[in-house]
């Protein structure tokens, strides 16, 4: 069985595969963020807002790239 | 709506997954959010390394998640070298996991950058280029300090993860 653990609230998911335990633990409502590990709100809970700000970066990045390519 | 990326780390010999660290901190034990001072490293030794991934556990409608960049920012106490399998050019591709070992690593053999890369030195799918379009995993990022005999103290300094996004 391979196991996967939420860093956030340490509840232990199992799965015959590494992806069904993973499947597991995605759908969990995490008790301390009171989120999925899908929701941005679960990021920015444990990171005191900085997942958004971060994630707004990663996007202008890849924006910025996508565009410069395209002028290529 | 903005993906949703995390960094998990594997553990032990059954390849354990915590998702969603919060450090990575090394020392000589190998566990997650491990504590430095219960473990410290003797000097002239190694930390275990830490295999870690970058995980996007939604896309949030964006299309792509590509260019993962690591570096460290921060000096290493005394003469402490931190080595990855990270690296520009010569990329080694996805590497199969192993159980962590606290002797010198034959895969993290790269000096980790202390400033953000040109390219991208972590890949996906085994090479540089391949972005995600769902819900992944990046290849294993392997990482290990080695410490001089001569050095005395640990340090604190930041692992930087970094991606594109693009919608």
């Amino acid at each position: 069985m391979k196991q996967v653990i939420c860093g956030a609230c340490g509840k232990v998911f199992e799965g015959e595969t590494e992806e069904k335990a993973n499947a597991k633990y995605l759908k969990h409502k995490c008790k301390k963020t009171g989120f999925t590990p899908t929701d941005v709100e679960h990021y920015d809970a444990l990171s005191n807002g900085r997942f958004s700000l971060q994630s707004k970066a990663a996007l202008a990045r890849g924006e910025k790239r996508k565009n410069s390519k395209k002028k290529k | 709506m903005a993906a949703t990326v995390a960094i998990a780390e594997f553990n032990t010999a059954g390849e354990t997954k915590t998702a969603s660290i919060t450090n990575t901190n090394m020392g000589d034990t190998d566990a997650v959010n491990l504590d430095p001072v219960a473990y410290p490293v003797t000097p002239g030794n190694y930390t275990y390394e830490k295999w870690q991934k970058i995980e996007v556990t939604a896309m949030g409608g964006s299309s792509a998640i590509d260019n993962l960049k690591i570096w460290r920012t921060g000096a290493l106490g005394g003469s402490a070298a931190h080595l990855t399998n990270a690296r520009e050019t010569s990329y080694g591709g996805a590497e199969t996991f192993a159980t962590p070992i606290k002797t010198v690593s034959t895969l993290a053999t790269e000096t980790m950058p202390t400033s953000e890369p040109t390219d991208a030195n972590l890949g996906i799918g085994g090479d540089l280029v391949t972005a995600l379009s769902a819900a992944g995993l990046s290849d294993y990022l392997i990482h290990q300090i080695g410490t001089d005999a001569g050095d005395v103290a640990g340090s604190t300094s930041t692992m930087n993860y970094q991606y594109d996004e693009t919608a």
